[in-house]
């Protein structure tokens, strides 16, 4: 954390130089204060007005180094937040699709947002209260030593049991607070599924179940937040317990000194007073140390984040491959499981498609045919084998480079909170308005014209919503707007109504002549944008042939014809 | 864009106290024993010190227990407050996060389609939990400052009413200055509130469409909307921190002027024989305890600004409307026999309307397909069925009892809704079957995955129905997920049956599986099915077209077949789809 702060070096020591000016004109105002009465009583009016002016300015001065100290303080770690969460995000998009798959959102968003938050927070205010603190502590025992030395031993003594108590606090109250940030996290996902999945939630009128998960969750929230309260209101009294034993002792023995003669009523006064100065920054010491624990608790979920290892990573000595128009995509004896799982996916799969041929995959539920399409974009990276595009690997391809040769739309298309455009030209930013165009009315989007701005209208979150073949088609467009020399397409209209589907089909023959395409299909009209097409099975290629070739066997007739019209009853 | 719903957050903020008004009340009683414990100690230390200049060793000694006594009674009554205070603040968040959530359960799924998951994970954790500070801290400051503050006034104006005139004159002058703060901490803060939901979205979006960044390298483009997002939420930030650090250590300069003009005035009195110096110290000491609660007040003040932006936000979402209100007098409907019937329904949105005066009949245990193009109404036969949506004219009825005036448990009981998207939730296979019927027991959950036809491919995972599916249910291929939606209907064994185009992305032998299924699952129901598909079409009993939120055709699919209409003609381009043995 504290090489984080350090590029802010100079906003630190700005903010810490302002509050050191803050105690220091405070310390001026009580003797300046003095001695105006002193003045006001000895009838000196000018000598009045004069330390009424200098305390007035003292007052100004001390407003604006307050307000210099909180302002820069917030400053920095203002910038600290956003450093931090730029960083995280960077690295977040970054992370491999199985760890997205087994990170619940929620925990994401609270570390990105809430975590860096509550980290702002501290090194602006607590953070910088604590040091002040510290300070004050040690000029208040010095102060004290000077006036007695034997009652500072005994106070020194009598305060022991705090360090005691805030070592104590700290190993425990980091516990306490990690455990609030985590049910925090659960929160939020607990949120995000319940809207993510209201349609079956409210279908299916499951609402008061999903409630009752919910307030498991913020009763978990609830009860963590209560033990750390519990634990902090414990240190918060022995922080004020044992100053006012330590009062009353000093006070007591200060008195039998005096009625011994040892000390003078007078001395003990101005000790006492100066043991008042400490109480202060001690009770402050107790809300602030929790606060350090909280920040740690979150930053540790963030480092954690920032931990987790990028394992597909660019290797080394990376290519380029400018896209060009036609280019082979190859598959060698590719093997594939996810992580953890013993089921292998993919068992050996080589398939060569033709540069600007295009193929379907066919095959059962589970048979290998989507995850087979999601190693060409390296969604996921292959256990073994390769998959290489114009004969380079994938995985030897720049992310950049791979990124403009391969385009893919997915049977669940994704669209952002963003506007039409954006979620167009995701694959390519400078798309020209005609190659939109002409994108849109290839994928069978021309309704996107009749949307109420357009191009710009925005879509998802305080905007339009579109319905699933919309959004297919929308996808679509895009992959075609991205000029990719690969396409990857996973039954892309699988939600559009027959009619609209044999129209963009038409459309698509034109677009799809020049590219390596290889599009995952599960009825017989999908076929039509196909030259071959291959068959999986169990993870390996069974077949590959044109459509006509592979009728001849009974399995594969099975797999695509249709139930027989006598069905119809 | 800017309407404020501050009546919302206040009337959330009346009820949130006045359910918490008697833990409050305690709280506050405790802080005031703990203060005149705190005020109580130095005046007894007074006591001991004079004590010990007497001489007097027996009175230090009572003293010492005295004082140890107080010290022990400030602690208990300072754990007290801290715990009770924390369980205000607590409650109060459970309160509020429950209320809100049991809200949005009941809204529309196009609204919360627009407000989308990320704002509604904001509006439950930060915007819920910048509430926390008022709750736990800041109403009790407000009652014990503002005591106070009124002593100290009263206590001045016993010394030297004069005197006491000069520092209330500075009154209004912080008035003006706290009225300057929350005209600009009212657009501020409810700026950051704003901006840190806009960061939410963007990061819980990413997080769901992680699949599309990676695919189309848009990580860039990614990075660029966070840069910008989080710039415009530290520069709220930082707005609303520079209009608190003018306020606080304003209000703090302002005991300093009234301390500079006391002085003077006092220099005068003094002179005019009207103030003795003791008198003078005095109203100095008390100027300083006037102005100290003073900018305590005004962190109470910064508290209620947070708290209030948020819970506008709350508000605002507790001010939508649920789509379909519960029935405040159910009919209790304990068995349905599954007949629907649509009685002169219209509906419509804005000023558009998609059904007219519909009336339609199913008998219960039969079968029918909509058909028709996109738009054309039938999705809104479905939701109208299901509930999801009230008509707006007219009554929907299941045996003759009006939807709405069913119990939400009764209803949900006989009528169940399989939508377009398999959504599947994190946890295992059988927490999502249980989705259907939360009681049921391992036994009904493998039958109703067995039925479904699931049961093959969940025997051959390693942890069976306890595999957890992860996010979305990225584990499982679309065909898998599928059948295990159906299986949550099977579970759920309702009466009547709406599916919305649920077979629509399958391969033809797990669509025979699915065909399967759904035979079994419909029979002895009434089922309404929004079909694309030849093949879902072919197990109705009645098929009925809907073109422009008109039923054109109706009847079995024999007869529309031979009618030759719009049916007849859908039914023959199908058979050209399917019909792939000819293919080039």
């Amino acid at each position: 954390m504290l090489g984080d702060l350090r590029p802010h070096w100079r906003g630190l020591a700005v903010s810490s130089v302002a509050g050191l000016g803050v105690v220091a004109t405070a310390l001026a105002v009580p003797p300046l204060t003095g001695h105006a009465v002193d003045a006001a009583g000895g009838g000196d009016r000018d000598q009045v007005l004069l330390l009424a002016s200098a305390l007035l300015v003292i007052g100004v001065v001390e407003a604006v180094l307050i307000f210099v100290r909180r302002y820069t303080a917030s400053g920095y770690a203002i910038k600290v937040e956003q450093d931090l969460r730029r960083r995280t995000f960077f690295h977040l998009q970054r992370l491999p699709l199985h760890v997205h798959d087994s990170m619940p959102s929620g925990q994401v968003i609270s570390r990105l947002v809430g975590d860096l938050s509550q980290l702002r927070r501290f090194l602006a205010f607590a953070g910088p209260s604590l040091i002040m603190n510290a300070l004050q502590v040690v000029g208040a025992l010095i102060l004290m030593a000077r006036l007695h030395l034997p009652l500072t031993a005994l106070t020194v003594v009598l305060y022991l049991p705090t360090v005691y108590a805030a070592t104590a606090f700290m190993r425990r109250y980091k516990t306490l607070a990690r455990n609030v940030r985590d049910r925090n996290g659960d929160v939020a996902t607990s949120v995000e599924q319940s809207v993510a999945g209201i349609r079956i939630i409210k279908s299916l009128g499951r609402g008061p179940h999903v409630t009752s998960l919910f307030e498991g969750r913020v009763e978990d929230l609830r009860g963590a937040s209560l033990l750390a309260v519990r634990a902090r209101s414990s240190f918060l009294t022995t922080l004020s317990l044992v100053p006012n034993l330590n009062l009353a002792i000093v006070a007591s023995a200060g008195a039998w000194g005096v009625a011994d003669g040892q000390l003078t009523a007078g001395d003990l006064a101005a000790f006492l007073t100066a043991l008042l100065i400490l109480s202060g920054p001690m009770a402050m010491f107790g809300n602030n140390l929790a606060s350090v624990e909280e920040a740690n608790a979150a930053y540790d979920r963030v480092a954690e984040l920032l931990d987790t290892p990028r394992e597909i990573l660019q290797s080394s000595d990376a290519s380029e491959l400018p896209p060009t128009d036609a280019v082979e995509l190859s598959f060698h004896d590719v093997c594939f499981r996810f992580d953890g799982s013993g089921e292998w996916v993919l068992r050996g799969v080589d398939l060569t498609v033709r540069a600007g041929e295009t193929i379907a995959l066919v095959g059962s539920t589970g048979s290998g045919k989507t995850t087979l399409a999601m190693l060409v974009p390296r969604l996921y990276d292959v256990t073994s084998g390769s998959v290489r595009i114009g004969g380079v690997d994938v995985r030897e391809l720049t992310a950049h480079a791979l990124a403009d040769n391969v385009a893919v739309a997915l049977e669940e298309p994704t669209l952002f909170s963003r506007s039409v455009r954006v979620n167009l030209t995701l694959g390519r930013v400078d798309a020209t308005d005609e190659e939109i165009d002409a994108a849109l009315r290839a994928a069978g989007a021309e309704f996107v014209f009749e949307l109420p701005q357009g191009l710009d209208t925005r879509i998802g979150e305080q905007g339009v919503s579109l319905s699933g073949g919309q959004r297919q088609r929308v996808a679509l467009a895009r992959a075609i707007i991205a000029q990719p020399s690969v396409l990857v397409l996973d039954d892309p209209l699988s939600a559009v109504d027959v009619t609209t589907e044999q129209r963009v089909h038409a459309a698509m023959h034109e677009v799809l002549r020049n590219v390596t395409t290889l599009i995952v299909a599960h009825r017989p009209s999908t076929l039509m944008l196909a030259d071959r097409v291959a068959w999986l099975e169990d993870g390996r290629v069974r077949a590959v042939g044109t459509h006509a070739e592979l009728l001849q066997h009974d399995e594969y007739r099975n797999l695509l014809a249709a139930p027989t019209p006598e069905l119809v009853r | 864009m800017r309407r404020t719903n501050t009546t919302g957050s206040m009337r959330l903020l009346a009820q949130i106290l006045h359910e918490q008004r008697w833990r409050i009340t305690l709280c506050s009683v405790l802080v005031l024993i703990q203060t005149s414990a705190s005020l109580a100690l130095p005046a007894l230390v007074g006591w001991v010190v004079d004590s010990g200049v007497e001489g007097d060793r027996r009175a230090i000694e009572i003293g010492l227990g005295i004082l140890c006594a107080v010290a022990l009674a400030e602690a208990a009554a300072r754990f007290t407050f801290n715990q009770q205070s924390g369980r205000v603040a607590q409650d109060g968040l459970f309160t509020l996060r429950m209320k809100t959530f049991s809200h949005v359960q009941g809204l529309s799924v196009g609204f919360l389609e627009k407000y989308t998951s990320g704002r509604a994970i904001a509006r439950l954790t930060s915007d819920v939990e910048s509430v926390a500070d008022l709750l736990s801290n800041g109403i009790v400051d407000l009652v014990t400052n503002t005591l106070f503050l009124i002593g100290v006034a009263v206590l001045l104006l016993r010394i030297d009413a004069g005197m006491a005139g000069v520092v209330f004159a500075l009154l209004p002058v912080a008035l003006l200055f706290v009225r300057w703060f929350r005209a600009r901490a009212k657009v501020t803060y409810r700026e950051v509130r704003q901006a840190n939901a806009s960061l939410v979205v963007h990061v819980a979006e990413t997080a769901a469409g992680i699949r599309a960044v990676h695919a189309f390298g848009a990580q860039d483009q990614g990075d660029e909307e966070m840069a910008r997002r989080t710039g415009d939420h530290g520069r709220a930030v930082r707005e609303s921190v520079r209009q608190f650090s003018v306020l606080m250590p304003g209000l703090g300069m302002l005991g300093r002027v009234a301390a500079a003009i006391v002085l003077v005035a006092g220099a005068y009195r003094i002179d005019a024989g009207a103030l003795t110096i003791g008198e003078l110290v005095a109203v100095l000491l008390y100027v300083r305890r006037f102005f100290d609660p003073l900018t305590e007040l005004s962190q109470v003040y910064n508290s209620l600004q947070t708290a209030t932006a948020a819970l506008e936000s709350l508000a605002d979402l507790l001010d939508a409307e649920p789509e379909v209100p519960p029935s405040p007098s159910p009919t209790p409907l304990p068995h349905a026999e599954g007949t629907v019937s649509f009685d002169a329904v219209t509906f419509g949105y804005g000023d558009h309307e998609v059904l007219h005066d519909l009336n339609l009949t199913i008998p219960a245990g039969q079968t029918v397909a909509l058909l028709g193009p996109t738009g054309a109404g039938k999705s809104t036969i479905a939701r109208l069925a299901a509930r999801l949506w009230d008509p707006v004219d007219g009554a929907v009825r299941l045996d003759g009892v009006d939807l709405r005036d069913l119990s939400e448990a009764d209803l949900r009981r006989h009528v169940v809704m399989i939508s377009q998207e398999p959504y599947l939730f994190t946890g295992s296979i059988a927490d999502n079957v249980r989705y259907g019927a939360p009681d049921a027991t391992d036994a009904e959950v493998e039958a109703s995955l067995r039925a479904a036809g699931a049961w093959p491919f969940i025997a051959s995972l390693p942890e069976g129905v306890d595999t957890n599916v992860q996010s979305r249910g990225a584990r499982l291929s679309a065909g898998q997920r599928q059948l295990v939606a159906l299986a949550r209907a099977f579970v759920a064994d309702p009466a009547v049956l709406v599916l919305d185009e649920a077979t629509a992305a399958l391969d033809v032998p797990t669509e025979l599986v699915v065909q399967e299924a759904l035979a079994r699952l419909l029979h002895g129901r009434t089922a309404l099915i929004i079909a694309h598909r030849l093949s879902t079409v072919a197990i109705a009993d009645r098929i009925l077209v809907v073109e422009d939120g008109v039923v054109t055709e109706d009847g079995s699919p024999d007869e529309l077949r031979k009618a030759g209409g719009s049916f007849a003609r859908l039914h023959d381009s199908w058979q050209d789809s399917m019909a792939g043995l000819s293919f080039p």
